[in-house]
């Protein structure tokens, strides 16, 4: 840590210390992570070099995406592509068993940004190596996002200042994330979990509620964590990450969801596919399509299955709909009830999202719609539903849509009537976030269950 | 001078604060005299070395270094103990999902095993227990009742219900549910056994669930059985199942002594009260010096003891047991002349040559008259049946 405060090569203490961290984590695909910064690196040079050469472009876009088939989805599709064959008595291809390298959804997608953006003229090429390979490797956002693309903190590569706001500001982010994922996440993965593996006989009405509304919360929870630690570390680091969730279980509507979720994947998808297909510029139809093209890409992005499809394609339907009579019928219902809308379907869609398969998906549909018991002596509500994980949901449920009125008055350090307010108002803040650290760190310590949900993606 | 800014110096302090929360263990972990005690029953992850090179283990030296630092970083205990207590004061909880707090202030030993965190009270009261599981105890006990006998000795078996099974109606009401709609395997093991085999195995159940007992049989804060429980079990299968006489009466005091779960949470204090038999006028030993004979065995099977009273004449009993066997074995001493026990627990650690040297001190040197095989409801598994395979195999 010193190394990197009290040095003038931050780049290169921080491109070492990320490639530790990756290969900690996953030593066999470093070279794979090596091949990319060196492939991007150099194509942004050629592309900087010939700004009008767009199959230089595709040729760079296919690469990134050419390896991210091969490591993601070759399993997926040659075992679709077996079942017509098996059933022509055609045989069958072999499918191989690929380990899907850590974090590669995003450095793919961070890669294709840069190239993109250089051959639009938005941002310069980067001609030092290690400044390049530091962007690409920066350990907060490497495996699990924020997506950062490079033109969002081209400015920051080269200089950065660390205030001590700024450093407080990354400290106070840092342990609201850590609070998320370890208090409350995991909290709600054990039960969550649990249930899921459950054989579709002993699911009832009640914990197939619990799963769905538990896994709802978990998600968000696990994944905001990360983002807000992601984001944190940066501010620590004196690099600003983009945002990537606003209370996004306090939206109206489908719309306003995609607008407040994984900021920077929805943001992505705007600028680099729904847009130059033509965005909302063709009519309804032309614009139906781009979005639902948009939404199956999503939906695969996250994994290949078709549960992830499916969850794409919901989304999809839902923000085609509320472009016609939905979105008109969901804007003259009163605010209860477009919240009631969003969290009932986006719960729905988190089931696809959660289940093993589309068949187990369905059985935790039908148990949640009444075709299942509504209790049983074998699983009852009480077996998952204990008193941690009751705190965990009631916490979660108020924190997940909470609004603090003018909230940046609670900031520490922000203008107060009163100099004795002031200080009592940032000490308040200060011992709880000390407490909420403690409290993760001896979670942590005492081996609490503790897996990330979005490594893989 | 510049006046000093108390906000600024409240955020200095923050930013302090969290560098010392932050670097405090590492810096214990450099600086510590020695690690800290193992309190886990298991062993800890010890320092993997310095990373290999490529080819030559570096892959796995990341896990193996997360490992060690998960089990041995500084402060670690302390922080496992704040969670605790917290937990306790706070919640009533505990921080291992193998605990399950009940109601009127009994706590149950759910499970062995996390991913299975109700495991023993199912086996305990019955609950999900078909009926494969039970003739398959049934025909191992038959086996092993058999073995025995065909071994030229007195063999019994003495089944002890544990907490789910005497009290399931402290249990949760969800689990107490359960348990009620359901039968102990030990009266549908008894059941399916052939009637030679049954008069050999013994449910203290209605004796340790009487309701006039002066204490519980099983203390509301312990896993094991301790004081009462032991006391009317051993009586009951002494006088009443085996025909014993009683040869001496041990005197009683009342305790407050530590739970025997305790030990799973550092620095929460759970208290039981329990009846310690005195073992004046009797020549008692525990431990591995007791047996010299059985070499290297000892150290690996460490639960072991024995009493020898003062009236000659009686039985010599050699008692297998679980981890239910250490409190039970002095009561033994009341019909028997002596008494020597032996956990099992460990058994499958020794190598045949320990095992062919453990079997011929505790059958041939010592030439029992009736051997005991003393275990909890939740044990009588195939796996025990394992075991004893091994200490009595098939000639």
């Amino acid at each position: 840590m010193a190394a990197y405060f009290f040095t003038r090569y931050r780049n290169t203490v921080l491109l070492f210390f990320s490639l530790v961290f990756y290969a900690w984590g996953e030593l066999h695909y470093l070279p794979l992570l090596i091949f990319y910064i060196v492939f991007n690196y150099a194509w942004g040079l050629l592309l900087a070099a010939r700004p009008q050469a767009k199959a230089l472009l595709v040729v760079g876009v296919l690469v990134n995406l050419g390896l991210l088939l091969h490591y993601k989805y070759v399993g997926f599709l040659l075992t679709q592509l077996n079942w017509p064959l098996a059933a022509m008595g055609a045989g069958s291809f072999a499918v191989p068993s690929i380990a899907l390298p850590l974090g590669i959804s995003f450095f793919t997608f961070q890669g294709i940004s840069y190239l993109v953006d250089i051959h639009r003229g938005d941002v310069q090429a980067q001609r030092n190596p290690i400044d390049f390979a530091m962007y690409k490797a920066m350990f907060p956002q490497l495996i699990a996002g924020p997506i950062v693309r490079y033109k969002s903190i081209a400015a920051r590569v080269k200089q950065r200042r660390i205030s001590a706001f700024r450093l407080r500001f990354g400290v106070q982010l840092f342990i609201i994330g850590l609070g998320q994922k370890v208090l409350i996440a995991n909290s709600l993965a054990l039960p969550v979990d649990q249930i899921y593996a459950l054989p579709a006989a002993e699911l009832t009405m009640a914990t197939a509620w619990l799963a769905a509304i538990g896994y709802t919360l978990q998600i968000f929870f696990d994944f905001a964590g990360y983002s807000n630690m992601a984001i944190g570390l940066a501010h620590m680091m004196g690099f600003s990450f983009p945002r990537n969730f606003n209370r996004p279980y306090a939206a109206q509507s489908i719309t306003d969801f995609w607008r407040r979720w994984h900021m920077t994947l929805s943001a992505w998808f705007r600028d680099y596919v729904y847009i130059p297909l033509g965005g909302n510029r063709g009519g309804g139809g032309t614009t139906a399509r781009n979005l639902m093209i948009v939404f199956v890409l999503c939906g695969f992005w996250h994994g290949a299955a078709w549960t992830f499809l499916a969850w794409g394609v919901l989304h999809g339907l839902a923000l085609m709909a509320e472009r016609g009579r939905l979105g008109r019928m969901v804007a003259r219902l009163p605010r209860p009830g477009q919240h009631a809308y969003v969290l009932l379907l986006v719960v729905l869609a988190w089931v696809l999202f959660r289940a093993e398969s589309l068949e187990q998906a369905a059985q935790v549909l039908a148990a949640m719609a009444g075709f299942a018991p509504g209790e049983s002596l074998a699983t009852p509500l009480a077996r998952y539903l204990d008193l941690q994980v009751a705190i965990a949901l009631v916490m979660g449920s108020i924190l997940a849509v909470a609004w603090l009125p003018r909230g940046r008055r609670w900031l520490p350090q922000a203008p107060a009537s009163s100099p004795v307010l002031a200080l009592g108002r940032d000490l308040a803040v200060y011992l709880s976030l000390l407490l909420v650290l403690a409290a993760s760190v001896a979670v942590v310590a005492s081996g609490a269950y503790n897996p990330f949900i979005y490594y893989r993606f | 001078m510049a006046r000093l800014n108390p906000r600024a110096a409240l955020q200095g302090g923050f930013l302090a604060a969290f560098c010392l929360l932050l670097i405090a263990p590492l810096t214990v972990h450099l600086f510590r005299a020695e690690a800290e005690p193992n309190l886990e029953n298991r062993a800890r992850a010890e320092w993997p070395g310095t990373p290999p090179l490529p080819g030559q283990g570096l892959h796995a030296w990341p896990a193996r270094m997360d490992a060690y630092l998960v089990d041995q970083f500084g402060l670690r205990g302390q922080l496992i103990g704040t969670i605790n207590r917290q937990l306790h004061a706070q919640l009533g909880r505990f921080a291992s999902s193998r605990i399950v707090v009940g109601r009127r202030g009994r706590i149950y030993l759910g499970s062995h095993i996390p991913a299975e965190p109700y495991a023993l009270i199912h086996e305990s009261c019955g609950w999900g227990i078909g009926p494969d599981h039970v003739a398959a105890a049934a025909r191992d006990i038959t086996a092993l009742l058999g073995r025995v006998e065909a071994s030229g000795r007195r063999g019994d078996i003495f089944v002890i219900p544990s907490s789910a099974a005497l009290y399931p109606r402290d249990l949760p009401r969800w689990l107490a549910r359960q348990c009620a709609a359901s039968i102990r395997p030990a009266v549908r093991v008894k059941a399916a056994l052939p009637p030679a085999a049954r008069r050999h195995f013994h449910d203290p159940f209605s004796a340790m669930a009487d309701p006039a007992l002066p204490l519980p049989a099983i203390p509301p804060t312990n896993f094991h059985w301790s004081g009462v429980g032991p006391d009317v079990a051993e009586a009951w299968l002494a006088e009443r199942r085996l025909g014993l006489p009683r040869l001496l009466d041990l005197p009683v005091r009342i305790e407050q002594l530590p739970s025997d779960i305790s030990s799973f949470f550092p620095d929460v204090e759970v208290t039981a009260q329990v009846a310690v038999p005195s073992a004046e006028g009797l020549e008692s030993c525990a431990g591995w010096p007791c047996f010299p004979g059985i070499g290297t065995a000892g150290a690996k099977i460490i639960d072991m003891r024995r009493f020898r009273g003062p009236v000659p004449g009686g039985e010599r009993l050699l008692l297998l047991t679980d981890s239910f066997g250490s409190f039970a074995t002095i009561w033994f001493a009341r019909h028997f002349s002596e008494v020597w026990q032996f956990s099992t627990n460990d058994l499958w650690q020794l190598t045949p040559e320990e095992l062919a040297q453990l079997r011929r001190v505790m059958l041939e040197d010592y030439q029992p008259h009736r051997i005991v095989m003393l275990y909890h409801d939740g044990n009588i598994r195939p796996a025990w049946a394992g075991l004893m395979q091994r200490m009595f195999p098939t000639p």
